[in-house]
């Protein structure tokens, strides 16, 4: 992917205009807190994505990049907020520059117009990880498995894994359901085809055993076997054409009513009565959860909720939505439904057996109605045809479950058992057996068609019922397929992960836990992390381990998810104050931790800590000159940099206005942040403080100890030497040295280091402009004026050697040569 | 080859390609209709359309 080469940032949160040179090296930006570090975390993230997470997202109310991007006195303005990113791309071995407005920030303008490189910079927008602070490591760490499992998988991109997971158990789910309809549809037409035939078990022998007795009568030829084309009718045409007109089939019809009546008496039972009763106390129950009943009506709608979060805009209103954050809320919620589920699933198997007998219910009373227009036109049928309907709407509604209140009123009607469907029954039974009673051949035909209709109905329901199977089977199939896989896969990816863990955490705990490793463990949708504690087991990493141990672990773990996810593309990260937590010992190993295992990868480090920048340039992580100071922030200006020009040129403004006061304070201020690096780089004594709050005099005094003493170990040096020229030119610069101190009264120092530096706010304009003037040439004094950096003792450990420049103009040798043996 | 570049190798529907590999090759082993896998393997690997329509539309789609 890319590398930051330089960051420009015009009227953007805190900044109104600031240029920072990174030069696609590891970078940090210091200053305390409220000076505007953050602004910059948000630069490069709005620059590379077009969002700022800070602004976005769960828990941000109001909150939105469009309104609060911009700097509060352009928020009417946002076409004048700015990021501008140049970078360089390692993998296509060229440079680019993209600049987004948050007036638009979904099109940047990049530069040149290259495809290759546009496609680096799509490819960038999609991974805002590129950006750690420690709200992610906690998330990372000690959050709870399913929240941690939804963040790693937002990092690795796999919410298209679950969501399809979710999509294929869902589909599969339905089949499952859409088969009990066929099933209990077959189980009736075999129910009805084997009582037209009067054999209790439907096979080929008795079916055509059944006909064939009936055929003879008929002379008919018998059947030799059932295929699936075969017609009982076969040949039946012929046989009785003289005999057209239409009549009852008197037997079957009393059969047909003799299984209504057993249907109406089961459905109506004592036992249904009381099973009623017992479904409809659950229900109750269940309802009364206020949680239960208020989301079980949501949640197929959160279902497929998830499926329309595709675009970046809400598809009904158009208003932006962070499609990851919005899932997380979602999934949350569907997770808080499984319990209800479970217990939903319960009851509405108990609710099966009562659908099955209205199912048998509806089909009966069809076979009765189905005689109408053969029974006598005086017989009423209106009220049953309605009974009829209430049945089929009684069986939807039950069949749909919700809402809980509407099923619980279908189960008490069904309570009741029906006085018109008894009148009704009675009365076609008498229409029916007042019907004289007809011939065998009659008989035997109207049996035959009857039991033809029967075998149509019922081949019809196994064909629909094997395809339904069939459907359902391939669907269980794909699912438990796909969660195999990916489980797989994901089990793989999880050690891989854990295994780079567990190395990166030993090696920031060099000699302390040896041996150290770490268990991702997946589970439905959950992803626990458990860590080993010195051998004595594995627990949750907040369980034993120090907060800055969980800190370390939450970089290490960051660490090695990107190096999964973007492999050698991961060439940049932005650290946003992410090891405050974390003791010295361990940030040292930190830097060591970054810049030798993470060499191809450039680090952008926002700290508050004078002390923890000071480690990661001893530590080589990053050079002198990589990084920047902010001072002090205003709402006006923005934030400030030490910068000696500015800094010189600002006091000569102050003291223009005649503003002594604030001349004074920027010059001490400056002094302190000056000599704080001055005594680092000189490796000068001053007393030790816990807290890191030194006093500005302390400083310089020991600072400018530090460099008196030096000077004379170099003058020595070159005397043993007997390098006259360079005795001379130390010599000269400790005479310019010495006139300066003389004339900033240093001896008084010692006495109080900062009552000589509280008066300055009592002097006149004339009186601080040549004190200003004389600090600018003591301030010289620790600086090379060819290359301008502060002069350094080589190494910064052990044996002094040298007290060098940057560019190498100054090299004072402090080694004295050894005396020749004698 | 890391797991994004692989979601990025030309495989729209966001699931890396080895899970979709896998799983394809799985199915065959299971014997599923060769046509329901190969509709399966269009629409997710090739069109990147893992909408319930089209899984549905590919599960149905047997001989």
């Amino acid at each position: 992917m890319i590398k930051i080469t330089k960051i420009k940032i015009e009227e953007f949160r805190g900044i109104r205009d600031l240029t920072i040179e990174t030069n696609g090296k590891n970078f940090v930006v210091c200053g305390p807190n409220g000076t505007g570090k953050s602004g910059i975390v948000d630069a490069l993230e709005f620059g590379l994505t077009g969002n700022i997470s800070r602004l976005s997202g769960a828990g941000r109310g109001n909150l939105s990049v469009k309104e609060h991007a911009p700097h509060v006195d352009s928020r009417d303005n946002p076409s004048k907020a700015i990021v501008t990113l140049s970078v360089e791309i390692p993998s296509i071995k060229k440079s680019a520059v993209i600049e987004r407005s948050v007036k638009d920030p979904r099109n940047p303008k990049i530069t040149p117009n290259d495809p290759e490189i546009i496609k680096v910079f799509e490819e960038v927008a999609i991974h805002p990880e590129f950006v750690l602070s420690r709200r992610e490591i906690i998330n990372y760490i000690i959050s709870e498995p399913g929240k941690r499992s939804q963040e790693i998988q937002a990092l690795l991109k796999l919410e298209q894994v679950e969501k399809v997971r979710a999509l294929l158990q869902r589909i599969s789910n339905g089949h499952k359901r859409d088969l009990e309809s066929f099933k209990m549809a077959y189980s009736q037409a075999t129910q009805n085809l084997g009582r037209s035939l009067g054999i209790s078990h439907v096979e080929d022998k008795g079916i055509l055993d059944s006909v064939n007795k009936r055929r003879a009568i008929l002379n008919l030829a018998p059947i030799e076997a059932l295929i699936e084309t075969t017609s009982l009718k076969d040949g039946l045409s012929t046989a009785s054409s003289n005999n057209q007109t239409l009549r009852i089939p008197k037997v079957q019809v009393i059969s047909d009513i003799a299984e209504l009546n057993k249907i109406v008496d089961e459905l109506y039972s004592e036992k249904i009565k009381n099973d009623l009763d017992e479904i409809i106390k659950e229900l109750l129950d269940f309802s009364s959860e206020p949680m239960a009943t208020e989301n079980a009506t949501k949640e197929d709608f959160l279902k497929d909720a998830l499926s329309f979060i595709d675009q970046e805009l809400c598809p009904v209103c158009d208003t932006p939505w962070n499609i990851d954050e919005l899932k997380k809320i979602i999934n949350a919620k569907i997770e808080k439904f499984n319990v209800v589920s479970k217990r939903r699933a319960e009851i509405e198997k108990r609710i099966l057996p009562i659908i099955y007998l209205l199912q048998s219910l509806q089909s009966s009373l069809s076979d009765i109605l189905n005689y109408k227009l053969l029974l006598p036109t005086s017989l009423e049928t209106q009220a049953v045809n309605k009974f009829k309907l209430a049945i089929i709407a009684q069986k939807s509604r039950l069949e749909s479950f919700l809402p809980i209140l509407e099923t619980i009123e279908v189960l008490k009607e069904l309570k009741i058992r029906p006085s018109s469907l008894g009148d009704f029954i009675a009365k076609v039974e008498a229409v029916v057996k007042a019907i004289p009673e007809p011939t065998s051949q009659d008989e035997a035909r109207d049996f035959i068609v009857l039991a033809q209709e029967k075998l149509e109905a019922y081949r019809s329901a196994k064909f629909n019922l094997k395809k339904v199977e069939d459907l359902a089977n391939i669907s269980a199939k794909v699912a438990e397929a796909y969660v195999e896989v990916s489980n797989s896969v994901l089990d793989e990816v999880y050690k891989e992960v854990q295994k780079e863990f567990s190395e990166l955490y030993e090696f920031m705990n060099q000699g302390d836990e040896v041996g150290f490793s770490a268990k991702l463990l997946p589970s439905a949708g959950k992803l626990g992390f458990d860590v080993d504690f010195y051998g004595k087991g594995f627990f949750p990493p907040g369980a034993y381990h120090s907060e800055g141990h969980q800190d370390v672990m939450g970089l290490c773990l960051y660490l090695s998810l990107m190096r999964h996810i973007l492999g050698s593309n991961f060439t940049l990260a932005v650290l946003d104050d992410v090891v405050m937590s974390v003791d010295s010992g361990h940030r040292r190993q930190v830097c060591a931790l970054l810049s030798k295992l993470f060499k191809d990868t450039q680090f952008i480090i926002t700290t508050h800590d004078k002390v923890w920048l000071n480690h990661m340039k001893s530590e080589g992580l990053i050079s002198e000159n990589s990084c920047t100071l902010f001072s002090e922030w205003n709402v006006d200006d923005g934030p400030t940099e030490w910068d000696q020009r500015n800094v010189w040129d600002e006091i000569q403004a102050s003291l223009k206005k005649d503003d002594v006061s604030s001349a004074a304070g920027l010059l001490r201020r400056y002094l302190e942040y000056l000599f704080g690096e001055v005594c680092h780089r000189l490796r000068a004594y001053v007393e030790y403080r816990g807290d890191a709050q030194f006093q500005y005099g302390d400083l310089v005094f020991n600072g400018a100890k530090a460099l008196k003493s030096l000077l004379k170990y170099g003058k020595d040096s070159a005397t043993s030497w007997t390098q006259t020229d360079k005795v001379n030119a130390i010599t000269e610069k400790e005479n310019v040295l010495g006139g300066l101190l003389k004339k900033i009264n240093y001896d008084q120092w010692e006495m109080n280091a900062s009552i000589h530096f509280n008066e300055w706010d009592n002097l006149s304009r004339e009186d601080f402009a040549p004190v200003a003037e004389t600090f600018k040439e003591f301030v010289d004094q620790f600086k090379c004026l060819k290359c301008g950096s502060l002069l350094e003792v080589v190494p910064n450990r052990g044996t002094r050697q040298s007290l060098k420049c940057a560019c190498g103009d100054i090299n004072i040798n402090l080694e004295k040569k050894k005396a020749d043996p004698v | 080859m890391s797991m994004n570049e692989d979601i990025n190798n030309g495989n729209l529907s966001g699931i890396p390609r080895k899970i979709i590999e896998d799983f394809l090759a799985k199915l065959a082993v299971d014997k599923l209709p060769s046509n329901v896998i190969a509709k399966l393997k269009t629409s997710i690997l090739d069109k990147g359309d893992i909408s319930e329509a089209s899984i549905k539309a590919a599960l149905s789609s047997e001989d």
